[in-house]
């Protein structure tokens, strides 16, 4: 192979890359336990001079940071496990049923994709309205139980399973939503992780659905507890404490990439799932 | 087997999602529930002071009971407002960008207030409230809001560098000429790695520029901009000519220009008095606060939040006025503004015995009430689809900073700001 001789090369790019997403994250970090004059000083430097964690407890004092924390991982948490059903049975759907105008339904379904969703914020809030759920986690999760996205992913999914497999368990006696479970979803477990990933990520940082839907601590996230920090546009923001903010609000989507990390770097390598 | 249970899971959700119509916020008999949308514009625990101020109402009588609800920013609290409203859940009391007015009439949202006025005293009342922030609540003689929040552009300096330079650290300039003027002494003594003065790209520190060159931006019905006219380009002269001269960094925005002062890279500042109490804590010299500098006219501008009554019924309406008749009273509009940063509202919160306090530990707090009161005050730029044309005018700023040729930009934008009134011609 001609190209292993370049393999160090890629190697220098991707460091590079690495390095420039890292510097923003270890910037927040470094930033968030120095203290003002630090920060304001003209010299600029990695390690503080005086290493603090008082940015850290005034972020605590301003918002109710568990119960923001609850919210928010409670509302992720519901809205994949919901989603997780309704986009497997959908994919199951446009994958292995056949009906007629499926493609154009697809076709239908993927459409709204394009549709950004600040286009139909106001429909979406009378609905909320109306089902009586204003400020409550559900209101802020239900808009989302479907996820054209997720179809798509799980649609493609399925499709790369071969139909083999399914039809042996079918002799078995397993009928359509038991094919679901205990073939296609174990098969395509990757796929299932990388959308959660998606999903989780968005519901994380999502933010003006959730300050819109809700009133008080009972229903809010993380992202508008942020806002109380971010927005002083007729003064100056405080960075010190935003970034610790910052630092606090991501901690746990770090962690859980820890965690996550092999089955999500394998989902990447989907197509060699089946193979092994 | 699995049908059945599917069928359970609906019926169960259908039961449960209607069990919840039925819920809502409970009103207490008698009580009048208002929900109250607020932004926070300042850094701090400012939704911890508000909620403080809201409970004290609350606990201070029986009859309205608030809720308070923080809504983001300016921004986000108004697209908060507008999207409840339009779907019939409007709030019933909300603080608001005070330019924001025309929109909200515009909708049809807000209630005018000369009724509630009128029932409060009438013009014995609205007198105490300073009369500059009082413009921008009246249009077409009626009065749509009540300032609550509010604040001025504030030219900050430093006292230290002043003394160092030779310059009399009492004496601020108060004239473009005289910043011209220090603004050469401080370079000869500061060499360069240093900016004498610094005027952030905002469009709040650009239309006083214009009104002191005896222009005017935008027209008193918010209909129509005048962006490309002999004062427009006046104030780019004496904003050019600090670039040119090497006096101001080109293009600095407005955090960032904050922090510049507090490290001590700029001797002066053009910044809101929002920023005093963040600037007064973090800077390690003595810091001097003065009217911004004039040139033809002697005029600023004001900023800031103003509280709104929307459209509901007489009950709720009247309610929402008892409020914030309450939140603007001299104490309160006393003990909002020492906590806040802003500038308290009404003339009578500052003979305070607790606002005097605040001023002899803070002397640079009073310089905007000064300011207010010797100085002619023009309300904050207030049009329709004030946003939108906001940014338009940072952007331009930016651009004729940046080095961009100020007759092309100029006719670019007066294009852009006509395209986007279109609608709003009559």
């Amino acid at each position: 192979m001609k190209f292993e001789r370049y393999v160090w090369l890629s190697y220098v790019l991707l460091t590079l890359l690495a390095v420039l997403m890292v510097v923003p994250l270890v910037f927040m970090f470094t930033t968030s336990v120095k203290t003002l004059g630090d920060i304001l000083s003209l010299q600029f430097r990695w390690v503080p001079r005086e290493f603090t964690v008082e940015n850290f407890t005034r972020v605590l004092q301003i918002m109710p940071f568990a119960r923001y924390l609850y919210n928010t991982a409670s509302i992720v948490a519901m809205t994949f496990l919901v989603q997780s059903i309704t986009i497997s049975l959908a994919a199951y759907a446009f994958a292995r049923l056949r009906f007629k105008g499926r493609d154009l339904l697809f076709f239908l379904f993927l459409v709204q994709l394009m549709i950004p969703a600040t286009s139909i914020i106001i429909p979406n809030y009378q609905t909320i309205r109306t089902l009586g759920i204003l400020n409550r986690r559900l209101a802020v999760g239900i808009v989302y139980f479907a996820s054209a996205y997720g179809t798509f992913l799980m649609r493609q999914a399925f499709r790369a399973v071969p139909r083999d497999l399914e039809d042996t368990a079918k002799i078995d006696g397993c009928n359509g939503p038991r094919v679901i479970r205990h073939v296609l979803l174990p098969l395509t477990k990757p796929s299932l992780i990388a959308f959660a990933f998606v999903s989780g990520t968005f519901h994380w940082n999502n933010f003006f659905w959730p300050l819109l839907v809700t009133d008080t601590v009972r229903a809010r996230t993380l992202t508008v507890g942020l806002a109380m920090l971010t927005q002083a546009t007729e003064s100056t923001p405080e960075i010190t404490i935003t970034m610790a903010a910052a630092v606090m609000i991501t901690a746990p989507l770090f962690m859980l990439f820890i965690v996550f990390q092999k089955p999500f770097i394998e989902s990447f390598a989907g197509a060699g799932a089946l193979k092994g | 087997m699995k049908k059945k249970l599917l069928l359970a899971c609906l019926i169960l959700v259908l039961a449960v999602s209607t069990g919840w119509t039925r819920g809502g916020a409970e009103e207490p008999t008698g009580t009048v529930y208002l929900r109250f949308y607020y932004p926070v514009g300042v850094a701090g625990d400012h939704a911890r002071i508000m909620e403080e101020m809201v409970r004290d109402f609350n606990a201070s009588q029986d009859d309205v009971f608030v809720e308070a609800i923080f809504s983001g920013g300016y921004r986000e609290t108004m697209e908060r407002a507008q999207t409840a409203f339009l779907s019939g859940n409007a709030p019933e009391v909300a603080v608001l960008d005070a330019p924001a007015t025309f929109d909200l009439i515009e909708m049809g949202a807000i209630a005018p207030v000369d009724d509630y006025i009128e029932a409060e005293g009438g013009d014995a009342y609205i007198s105490r409230f300073l009369s500059g922030f009082m413009e921008i609540a009246r249009l077409d003689g009626q009065t749509w809001s009540i300032p609550f929040q509010r604040s001025t552009p504030l030219f900050y300096y430093n006292k230290d560098h002043f003394r160092a330079a030779g310059l009399d650290p009492d004496s601020p300039p108060r004239t473009w000429d005289d910043v011209y003027s220090y603004s050469q002494t401080l370079a000869e003594h500061f060499g360069p790695d240093h900016w004498p003065v610094q005027v952030p790209i905002n469009f709040w520190l650009l239309k006083p520029i214009v009104l002191q060159a005896g222009g005017q931006l935008e027209s008193d019905d918010g209909r129509s901009v005048a962006i490309d006219t002999p004062e427009m380009r006046e104030a780019f002269d004496y904003l050019n000519g600090l670039v040119r001269r090497g006096y101001m960094a080109p293009i600095r925005q407005w955090a960032p220009s904050v922090s510049d002062f507090i490290a001590g890279n700029v001797t002066m500042l053009y910044n809101s008095t929002g920023s005093l109490t963040h600037i007064e804590n973090s800077s390690d010299f003595e810091v001097g606060t003065a009217f911004l500098p004039v040139h033809r006219r002697q005029v600023v501008i004001e900023g800031g939040g103003n509280f709104f009554i929307f459209n509901t019924d007489q009950r709720r309406q009247q309610a929402a006025w008892k409020f914030i008749t309450w939140m603007t009273n001299a104490e309160n509009a006393a003990r909002w503004s020492i906590r806040s940063g802003y500038v308290a509202v009404r003339e009578d919160s500052y003979d305070l015995p607790l606002y005097r306090e605040h001023v002899e530990r803070t002397p640079n707090a009073i310089t905007a009430f000064h300011q207010l009161q010797q100085v002619e005050i023009e309300r904050n730029f207030m049009t329709y689809q004030q946003a939108q044309l906001a940014e338009l005018l940072n952007e331009m700023k930016e651009d004729i900073l940046g080095g961009a040729d100020v007759d092309t930009t100029l006719r670019e934008a007066q294009r852009a700001a006509d395209a986007i009134l279109a609608r709003f011609q009559r």
